[in-house]
């Protein structure tokens, strides 16, 4: 307490912090024992710890794990690879030389994260397979390159390069070209600037941001389940879906080839830290300058071509396929004029119908999700980023694990955790369950988000608010309170957005007869009218998009935001 | 050596010929002029926004003049009437940055070895001659290191010794010194002077700082909206500023404008004459005045020609820096160095000493201002 008083701090051991605390143990530390001990004693479910370690024998002696297991590496490193192919080159045409139309690029660019990938898969799938559009306009039929591990591939390649083009523009930005202009001085060529200079100095940037390319492959249930399989292409994530889902139920095999996966997943996240807060160059810059960007020349028009074509294909192609499929009237009529209409998004919008009810759940726990993980990661963070407790090392671990926690991992654990038979209550079987998954999956984006905001404030404006006068409490809902609102504003709307059309954890936990819109979406897909559930990916699409954007013009319009 | 021998034949190391440069719609710089010959130092002096960077920037090549030409020891290097522009990398040069510039994923060695190796030199030329730089600027055995272990006086260091390890015929300085603390300042002013005449170097130097061009450069351009007002020795600038505005910059004493009524020269709005006419120039009846701290004596109240009132008097170490004001000649102010302390209110008498003013034509509006005496 001395402690905490001498440098304007609360300090960490207070009941507020035990009480976040004890929510982040019940939302992440419990799920992911009950995956540890089920991984350990095959028979906890029927609260025996007889047989130990004989599941995992099993599970670590079946041949089809290791494929697995190889499968999901391969997949990680052909995305990453693929990625990198493509942003590397578009974020240093963007950055290093006079490209016509750049903001417009960087939108499109941007549209692939609001595309949930298994959206964005079946779009791709209306187009490629057999009798799909391509065919339909062109004759071709891509279905045999869609349907096989490059496939795959290249869907996923195609939602995540963005993040790597981003941070390739931005590390570029920071330091690359200044340092570029120094060499030039002393003697080096465009060329050997840019190989000596330039792209080392990125590659920290750059190489964390591929890392997260690879965790977001690996973790990534849509793509592989609809694709991969038919391709007899197995992964973990569907390996420990089929184990769940499909008799016969294997819960110890879940269990192993879940920690399988938080295992690579916590790799290539603390490689990632390790490197950027081992090797960040951005910030050794000294003042900003204007970067003088060299021009393109004859390369004009191929570089604007190369543009042109990374957004149709990341961004036109599945938004059309899916407009193109929620407007038709059958299918089987095919494009043709006479065959579109509204009819699906009637549908979907009329009173009481399936879609009105899993868009509105779906909203609902979207929004709820928001604020819980927002209140919640804003308050944790601020215990790790400005606490003094020891508790503290414990609450920063709390909310870092989930960052290593892919959805369907989450939903094993919920599924094993809150079917204990000694439980009193469990909240298995009603939505809440499917808020405490979204909320685990979710929290990482809040929690970030608020440590960057708690850094950047100096720890003398909380000082001086507590030489005039105001205590801990007080200081946190007037001073600190206040100035992290716009980010923590921000990180709820990102959360309200994946929330909402989240895949994996929905279909494996959601409470008998509870459908939201990413399990409607897949269901019809999967069996009944494909237009209904891309009429409905359409509209939660747009929804996703506008409500966020709606809310920071608001914002900025009320000077929210500076 | 290259710089030795091209000091020979006494070839000019950058001809700057009727350069403009521009941003957008706005003219940073205004048909510039200037030669440097090979050998010499010179510094462009002047307060920030007047160009001098950008001059720099045109010369390095990192930006290509909108009009006019630059050349670099008798060669054409960029000329905007035929798009002539030869790259920075071409143009053999050294250069020390404001913010150092180091980069920061080298060592200390690689860092200084980076020009040689640009210029095809082997590997164990390329150490002795490293370590060799290092050495000269009192890092011997530094090599090893990473930017981000030194300080920031040692990084500059870094950075001048790889400006200069590969001997290059001209080195550019971009406010070297601006990023570090006063003490630090004048220690390695005082090293890049020396290295500067051991080296024979030729270079440019950029600086706001009026001290640090006087005590590095053979000659100073100063430099005002966009073009050099004047270029001289440091010692000529001072005995014969060419306009009021250098004066002023260069803080030589008080600046006023005066107009001749009768047989004096007279302040706006003055009860009683400055000077006698017979001081100032004839035939014409406005000028611009500057008062030198040399052409002011304090002798005692009721002495000398003009009489002034203490304002404030600040003790500096060696001396007291006196305000005054001359309550019945304009009320402008004035600052006078003195060896004893002054009470705020006392009055004093100033004794003129006609040799040192110094006379302008008026041609535009001086503010009266408040002037501190040049270090």
């Amino acid at each position: 307490m001395k402690a905490g008083a001498a440098t304007g701090r609360i300090s960490g051991t207070g009941p507020l912090f035990w009480a976040v605390t004890g929510l982040l143990l019940l939302l992440v530390a419990f799920p992911l024992a009950f995956i540890i001990l089920q991984a350990i004693f095959p028979e906890i479910g029927h609260a025996s710890l007889a047989r130990p370690f004989s599941g995992m024998v099993a599970a670590l002696g079946d041949w089809k794990l290791l494929g697995m297991a190889r499968n999901t590496v391969a997949l990680g490193i052909m995305v990453m690879a693929g990625a990198a192919l493509l942003a590397i080159p578009l974020g240093v045409f963007r950055v290093l030389f006079r490209l016509p139309l750049g903001r417009f690029w960087d939108l499109c660019f941007l549209v692939p994260f609001m595309i949930p990938p298994y959206i964005a898969t079946l779009g791709w799938i209306m187009t490629l397979q057999p009798r799909g559009y391509l065919q339909q306009l062109t004759g071709i039929n891509g279905a045999g390159f869609l349907f096989s591990i490059p496939g795959v591939a290249f869907v996923m390649v195609l939602s995540t390069f963005p993040v790597v083009y981003f941070a390739v523009s931005r590390t570029l930005e920071a330091v690359g070209q200044r340092y570029g202009d120094v060499a030039r001085v002393f003697g080096a060529s465009p060329l050997r600037a840019f190989w000596r200079i330039t792209l080392p100095l990125a590659t920290p940037g750059l190489a964390a941001s591929l890392l997260l390319v690879f965790a977001m492959a690996i973790e990534e249930y849509g793509t592989p389940a609809a694709l991969g399989r038919r391709a007899g292409f197995d992964v973990l994530v569907t390996g420990v879906d089929n184990r769940i889902s499909d008799w016969p139920i294997d819960l110890s095999g879940a269990a192993v080839l879940s920690l399988l996966l938080v295992g690579l997943s916590l790799i290539a996240f603390f490689t990632q830290l390790r490197i950027l807060s081992r090797r960040n160059y951005e910030t050794t810059g000294g003042k900003p300058q204007a970067i003088e960007r060299r021009p393109l020349g004859l390369w004009t028009v191929p570089v604007l071509l190369f543009f042109a074509f990374a957004a149709f294909i990341a961004c036109a192609v599945p938004l059309l396929a899916i407009l193109a499929t929620a407007l038709q009237r059958t299918l089987s009529g095919g494009l043709a004029f006479g065959n579109f209409g509204l009819q699906n998004f009637t549908e979907i919008w009329s009173q009481g119908s399936d879609g009105l009810t899993a868009l509105m759940s779906s909203l609902s726990l979207g929004v709820s999700t928001a604020l819980i993980t927002g209140l919640l990661g804003a308050l944790a963070s601020y215990f790790v980023v400005r606490g003094t407790g020891r508790g503290r090392v414990l609450l920063d671990a709390l909310s870092v694990l989930p960052n290593a926690l892919p959805g369907v991992v989450v939903a094993v654990g919920l599924i094993l955790a809150w079917n204990q038979p000694w439980l009193p209550v469990s909240p298995y079987n009603t939505p809440f369950i499917l808020l405490i998954a979204y909320c685990c999956i979710l929290l990482p984006f809040p929690v970030r988000y608020a440590n960057a905001a708690f850094r950047q404030i100096g720890t003398s404006l909380e000082s001086a608010a507590r030489v005039a006068g105001a205590g801990p409490v007080v200081t946190l809902r007037r001073i600190l309170g206040p100035l992290v609102a716009p980010s923590m504003v921000s990180a709820m709307l990102l959360v309200f957005a994946v929330a909402s059309r989240e895949l994996v954890a929905s279909i494996l936990v959601a409470p008998v007869g509870m459908t939201t819109v990413a399990t409607f979406i897949w269901r019809q897909f999967e069996q009944g009218s494909v237009g209904l559930g891309m009429a409905m990916a359409f509209t939660a699409i747009l929804i996703t998009t506008a409500l966020p954007l709606i809310v920071l013009i608001a914002m900025r319009r009320t000077r929210m935001v500076l | 050596m290259s710089g030795i021998s091209r000091r020979a034949e006494a070839a000019e190391a950058v001809t700057v010929r009727n350069v403009s440069q521009d941003y957008g719609t706005s003219r940073v710089l205004n048909g510039v002029d200037f030669a440097l010959p090979t050998g010499q130092v010179m510094a462009l002096l002047g307060p920030s926004g007047c160009g001098k960077t950008t001059l720099l920037r045109l010369v390095a090549g990192l930006l290509a003049p909108s009009i006019g030409s630059v050349g670099i020891a008798g060669n054409l290097v960029a000329d905007a009437s035929t798009g002539f522009f030869l790259p920075p990398e071409k143009r053999g040069l050294g250069m020390v940055f404001q913010d150092y510039a180091l980069w920061p994923h080298m060592t200390i060695g690689e860092n200084v070895a980076f020009p040689l190796e640009m210029r095809g030199i082997g590997r164990s030329e390329r150490e002795t001659r490293v370590e060799a730089a290092l050495q000269r600027v009192g890092l011997g055995g530094f090599g090893a290191r990473r930017p981000s272990d030194l300080s920031g006086g040692q990084q500059q260091r870094v950075a001048i010794a790889r400006a200069i390890v590969a001997e290059p015929g001209l080195v550019l300085f971009d406010e070297p010194l601006s990023n570090l603390d006063r003490e630090l300042r004048e220690q390695l002013v005082g090293e890049i002077g020396e290295l500067v005449a051991t080296l024979g170097l030729t270079a440019l130097y950029v600086t706001h700082d009026q001290a640090e061009a006087f005590s590095l450069a053979d000659s100073v351009a100063v430099m005002r909206g966009g073009h050099i007002v004047q270029a001289d020795s440091p010692e000529q600038l001072v005995a014969q500023p060419a306009t009021p505005d250098v004066a002023e910059f260069l803080k030589l004493g008080t600046v006023v404008e005066v107009e001749a009524h009768g047989d004096g020269w007279w302040l706006p709005g003055a009860v009683e004459a400055l000077l006698p006419r017979s001081l100032g120039p004839a035939g014409t009846d406005d000028a611009v005045l500057l008062l030198t701290r040399s052409a002011l004596r304090p002798v005692a109240s009721g002495e000398g020609q003009l009489q002034a009132v203490v304002r404030r008097s600040q003790f500096r170490g060696d001396h007291h820096l006196l305000t005054l004001v001359l309550p019945r000649a304009g009320e402008i102010e004035l600052s006078l160095t003195s060896d004893r302390r002054a009470q705020p209110g006392e009055r004093l008498g100033l004794a003129l000493v006609p040799e040192a003013l110094r006379w302008f034509a008026r041609s535009r509006p001086v503010p009266v201002r408040l002037s501190e005496p040049a270090l």
